[in-house]
Order: C-alpha cells, then structure tokens, then sequence
C-alpha cells in the first residue's frame, strides 16, 4: 500500500511524505487516534516509503523489490512488534534493542512499528525509553497506540505525535468497498456504524454470515436481557466471552444498539439511527426502558470495552456486564 | 530453473546453510532456503538477517532459474530420499518446484526469489586473506571473552580491525579480554575496524575447516563477509564505538611468573571444586620459586604448589575459577606467563615466547569468612 493510496488523513500523509521527501523522518513516531481508525496501515504504508529504493515524491514506488518484500511481510528491515499474550515484554524490546544496534540489512534504515505500544508492561518500556534517547542513525520507530495515555510520558515526549481522526462514513464506505466484498446496503450502514473507522468496519463485515449475520447474534443475546435470570446472563455471556476479539465486537454492536434505543426514545424517529432498517423493533425495545436506565447500561459497556482494551481478564469483565445488565430492567 | 544433482551434494550444502535458517521467522521468506541456478553451479542460501550462509555446489544444469523452498519440508525430503541422481524443476513464474528421482516425484510449494533480502553486492570493502585453520584458532582464542549481556551491545561483538600488515581480533566481557594479532603477508591501505556479533563469528568458527587454504574477509560498511571457495558468510555488524581497549592493557608490573600451564589448570579446575556455592574464587599465592593454588571454605581446604620462576614482590590474588580456566583454555601455549599489578588490579596471561596473544583478566575479591 502507498501513502498516495490511503483514504483520509490528508495532513498526516502530507507531513510523512514530506519528511521522506526531504529525508528528515523524526526517529520515532507515534501514531495515535481510535482503534480501526488506520494507523498501522498508514505505518506500513510510510515504512514502505522510508524503505522504497526509488521514492517518488515521498511515496513509496510499489513496484521496486522492496516495495514488493514491503507488501509481503518479507522485508527484512521492516520489524513489526505486536504484544505476546496480553503484553509487549521486555524480552521482546530487548530483541528490538538487538536489531537497533546492528547495522541495517538490506539499504540504509530500519523501520519498527509498535502496534498496541501501550501494552508494554513497565520494564519494557524503560528499556525501550533509552532507545529514544540515542537511536542509532536511520533507525525509524513508530509506535502505535489507541490508548495513548496508557503510555509514559516521557516516551510520548520523545516522539512526534500524529493523532489520527475519525474518517468521514463517505470515506469508510470507499475503503470498504476495496477491501471487502460486502454487499451495498451492509457498506452503507457499516460506514455509519464504524465510528470513522473504516479497520472496524472491515472487521464486522469480514465475520461469519457478514454484518448482518453478526448483528442478528446479537441481538438475540441483547433482546430481553434485562428481564433474563443471573443463570441465563451467564449463559449469554458465555457466547461472547471466549475470545477477546469476540468480545469487543460484541460490545460495539451493543453500543450501537443501546445507543439506538435512546436515540429513538429521544426522538422517536428512525433518521438517526445506526440500524435504521430496525426502526419498528428498536421503536418497541425502547419502551422497555427509561432514560436514565439506558444511559446506565451505555456506561456500563464503555467502562467493560475499556477495561478489555486494558486487559482485563475477559471471561470476568463480561460476566460482569451481562450479571449488570440483566438487573438493568 | 531446472537441475540434476546428487544428494551427498544437496545435503553438505543444506546442512551448511540451515543453521542460520529459522523455521519460525516473521518473515515468510526466511523459513525458507533460496535455490538459485548459475552456470553449472548451486547457490543455496540460508538467513535470519543477523547471519546469511551460502553454500555452492555443482550441478548439471538445464535451465538457470530460482526459487525459496521452504526449511521444514526441503531439509527433512533430501535427507529421506534415496542416493540416486535427483532433479529440480520449476515452471518460470511458478513458485513450486517438482523433484523427481528414478520413477518418482515429489512437488513443493516455495516462495518468489525476489522476495529473498538481498545482501548488498561486495564493492569497496577492505579485503585480507588469512589461512582457515588460522582463523578458526584466532576465534577460539578472543571468542571466550565475548559478553553475553544484550544491554550493552558492543560487548557482545568482537572487534575486527585491520592496519598496515596487522589484523586483530578483540572481545571483551569488561571482567576480562582477549586480544589476538596475525601478521599479513599483504599490506592494506585503509586502515578498518568493525565490530562482529559474537554468535555469528560463532558459526564462522563451525564452518571453516581445519585446513590452510585461504578464507578472505571483506568488511563493508553494513556486514562483514568471509569467503572460501565453495562458502560465503556474511554478518551484519554491531553499530556504535568499540571502548578504548588499549589504555586498559597494563604495561608495567610488580610480580611476574612463568608457570607450566597444564599444572595451573588442574590446579585450579580441582582446587575450585572445594571453592563456595555461588563464589568461586580460587587464591594464588605467589612467592619465591612458586605459585600456590588454594582454597579453604567449609568444605575443606586444599593446596598445591607449583614451582615456575617468580619475579618480584610476592603477592596473594584471587580469581573466579571459571574465568581463570577459560582463559588458560584460550592461550594454545604449554607455558604460561602471568603478569600481575597488584591483588586487586588486572592481571595479564600470555603465551610464553608469544607476543601475538594476550588475555586480561580482573581478580575477584577474596571471599569474606
Ligand atoms: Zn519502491
């Protein structure tokens, strides 16, 4: 993927390219902004540039070998580190060390991208904290992070931060049509419904049975939650509770869903809402609760996917929101 | 690509390349062993990027061509076929190969040679040649010393520098060093230094025979690379100032001995079986006419003296016992000069009658009872 290639980001794409163009990268980055938003797509693609052997205006070339070894994970001076389990340990930034300090293989840098940086446990990211005092020349690190006040201060002092924003739905439904083959009217609600993330959205749609398929999942473990006993909450919740990433698009579509039902007691019509081809059953599921218990359970699921996204123990954490849940009525 | 070769032939080459191949690398492609056809000749090559083998054998050729075979299922085919002639043959633009033997055949799914990192092209690099059998001693002899502590990353290379006719291997642990010269018979003109990771000089060690045929060393900006005829290593090399070594090299010193250095290593190998769990350090006496190994804990306590000729002021020294036989290890001399500067300040092994070696080391304080 090239810089020039990429949706949104217009002034992020225009400051990297520049600094590839004048060649003066910062020697580390951090890319912050929502998860799915595309910041590690943005990192590869601007790894790919720093890393072209024939840049064009700050652009990676996409055809030259290294262009090629970029697009199939093969270039042996772009490491990608992402967390082992539920952290990035020490050892693993001490490995990072090891290659900082040789020289690079292939030309004259050497490109790390950080995906979830702020999962390092502590150790790590001290030690990695002296990296960025002294990185050798042509060592470009870039760490990634959705939850940037996870990180030390002081790594966030030594790096240049880019904070992506949120993508317009026009531009979530331009990257979901290039990527995935979902049908018309799922790319139009999914553009919507992805919060300006258009990595979300692919998400959703590359599950089983697409969005759709997924929503009615759901929807099934939402509807009459409120009334269910603390056995069948349980039982609910063991269906999403198995897999973090599970979880968390649960939790998504839920938001979404509960949010809908407020914003249709609200207003009562069906223009604002995510899944507006649902109005008469949201319509009817909304006068099951009050206002004040909707907001409730919102806050409830934005505090769960946070604490998942901290790494809470996940099984616990929905347990815990699906027991909450089913008093909610 | 299309090729006939023997599989004696197939397996020295992969057995020399699969050691720096990495089964679970990150990078697709390095799992993987690269086949590439010239001439009449094969090019196999294995890499984790730190260290890249190349190994090349003869062949009959059809059509040159290349291609990356995956480690897991080439290495564990060649090594079950039957010793007859074998044949590759892979479609241009296909990226499987089909392997026939006698009547049989066998096809494997691989991956595009020009995904495979490319090591930079050998061009202006300082070049020497030195005998292999030389090389290999010489890295016996510095390689002991190599640190292995991963946050202090020039300790864990030995420097390689080349000056005038001079070449010299130096490592260093901070608590002791090692320092090897070898006289060229070629003069180089651009003096050069590079610091080499210790693992990969490690596997240069394995690969060079024991033979006085020549290996030459080009060192590049980027990598190191030593080649022999039918084998080319390549290392990347450790970035960042190699300590200033010399100025820790005592030049003067108040007690000197030269001592047989088979009695001294038995003596210190049985003398540090008595030595404390967890601190063993190993007393030498030096006194007129003789060298005192002892040790006196809980255990026991044990003594033998050497006779050799001492210079000097007496003195009592203690030294980690392992270090102290690894380095006697390392001096190659039936005679040993040690040179001492005090009980608490760095003491200086040599080969006797041979200035080309030195090994440094820093006692250990003596245990508290
Ligand atoms: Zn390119």
């Amino acid at each position: 993927m090239k810089l020039a290639d990429l949706t949104g980001h217009e002034e992020i794409i225009r400051a990297l390219r520049r600094a590839v163009e004048q060649n003066r990268a910062s020697h580390a980055y951090l890319f912050a902004g929502p998860e799915g938003v595309g910041k590690t797509t943005t990192a590869l693609a601007f790894g790919a540039a720093l890393l072209c052997r024939n840049p064009e205006q700050g652009d990676a070339c996409g055809r030259c070998r290294d262009c090629r070894q970029v697009a199939a994970r093969n270039h042996p001076d772009l490491h990608r580190l992402v967390p082992e389990g539920a952290s990035i340990k020490i050892g693993q930034v001490r490995e990072v060390l090891r290659l900082i300090t040789l020289s690079p293989f292939q030309g004259q840098r050497q490109v790390f991208v950080v995906e979830q940086s702020d999962l390092m446990t502590q150790e790590a990211a001290n030690c990695l904290l002296k990296t960025l005092e002294e990185p050798p020349a042509g060592t470009v690190l870039i760490l990634i992070s959705d939850r940037p006040h996870a990180l030390l201060p002081t790594i966030i002092s030594r790096c240049q931060v880019l904070t992506f924003q949120p993508l317009l739905p026009e531009q979530v439904s331009v990257i979901l049509k290039r990527v995935t083959d979902a049908p018309d009217e799922e790319v139009e609600l999914l553009s919507r419904l992805s919060g300006g993330c258009p990595g979300r959205a692919v998400r959703l749609a590359g599950t089983e049975g697409g969005y759709f398929g997924l929503r009615q999942r759901m929807l099934e473990l939402a509807a009459g939650l409120n009334r269910a006993s603390l056995a069948e909450a349980l039982q609910r919740a063991a269906a999403v509770a198995g897999d973090k990433e599970d979880a968390l698009t649960c939790l998504e579509l839920f938001l979404l869903w509960y949010r809908d039902l407020l914003v249709c007691k609200e207003t009562g019509t069906p223009e604002l809402l995510f899944n507006r081809d649902l109005f008469p059953l949201i319509d009817r599921e909304a006068r099951i609760y009050s206002r004040g218990q909707l907001l409730r359970v919102i806050k409830e699921i934005e505090k769960t996917r946070d604490s998942l996204l901290a790494n809470v123990n996940t099984r616990l954490a929905m347990e815990m929101l699906f027991m909450r849940l089913a008093g909610a009525g | 690509m299309k090729f006939n070769a023997s599989k004696p032939a197939l397996m020295h080459a992969i057995n020399a390349v699969q050691k720096a191949v990495s089964p679970r690398s990150p990078l697709p492609v390095l799992t993987g062993i690269l086949f590439e056809v010239t001439g009449n000749r094969l090019y196999l090559t294995g890499s984790d990027t730190e260290l890249t083998i190349q190994c090349n054998i003869e062949v009959e050729t059809e059509t040159e061509g290349a291609i990356v075979l995956p480690i897991r299922y080439i290495s564990d085919l060649v090594r079950s076929l039957p010793d007859i002639p074998i044949q590759f043959n892979s479609i241009p633009g296909s990226t499987s190969v089909i392997i026939t033997y006698g009547t049989s055949q066998v096809s494997i799914h691989g991956y595009e040679p020009e995904q495979y990192p490319r090591l930079p092209s050998i061009n202006r690099g300082t070049g020497i040649q030195v005998p292999q059998d030389e090389l290999k001693e010489m890295l016996r002899q510095v390689l002991f010393a190599v640190s292995n502590d991963e946050t202090r990353p020039v300790f864990t290379g030995v420097l390689m520098q080349v000056d005038g006719k001079q070449f010299r291997l130096v490592a260093t642990d901070t608590y002791r060093l090692a320092m090897k010269n070898y006289q060229l018979e070629e003069e180089i003109e651009q003096p050069v230094r590079a610091i080499i990771p210790g693992k990969t000089l490690g596997e240069v060690a394995r690969l060079t025979g024991n033979t006085e045929e020549k290996i030459s060393i080009i060192l590049e900006e980027n990598h190191a690379f030593f080649s022999t005829a039918d084998l080319k290593i390549a290392s990347r090399l450790i970035a960042g100032q190699y300590p200033p070594y010399e100025q820790v090299i005592p030049r003067e010193f108040v007690t000197r001995t030269r001592v047989t250095t088979r009695e001294i290593m038995d003596a210190t190998e049985r003398a540090s079986l008595l030595a404390r769990d967890g601190y063993p350090v190993v007393k030498f006496t030096l006194q007129e006419n003789s060298c005192v190994v002892s040790v006196q804990t809980q255990a026991g306590w044990i003594r033998e003296e050497i006779s050799g000729l001492v210079e000097g002021e007496p003195l009592e020294i203690w030294f980690n016992a392992r270090y102290m036989s690894e380095s006697l290890r390392a001096l190659n001399s039936d005679e040993l000069c040690l040179e001492l500067t005090g009980p608490l300040s760095a003491a200086v092994l040599r080969p006797a009658g041979d200035d080309s070696y030195l090994s440094l080391l820093l006692p250990a304080k003596p245990p508290k009872d």
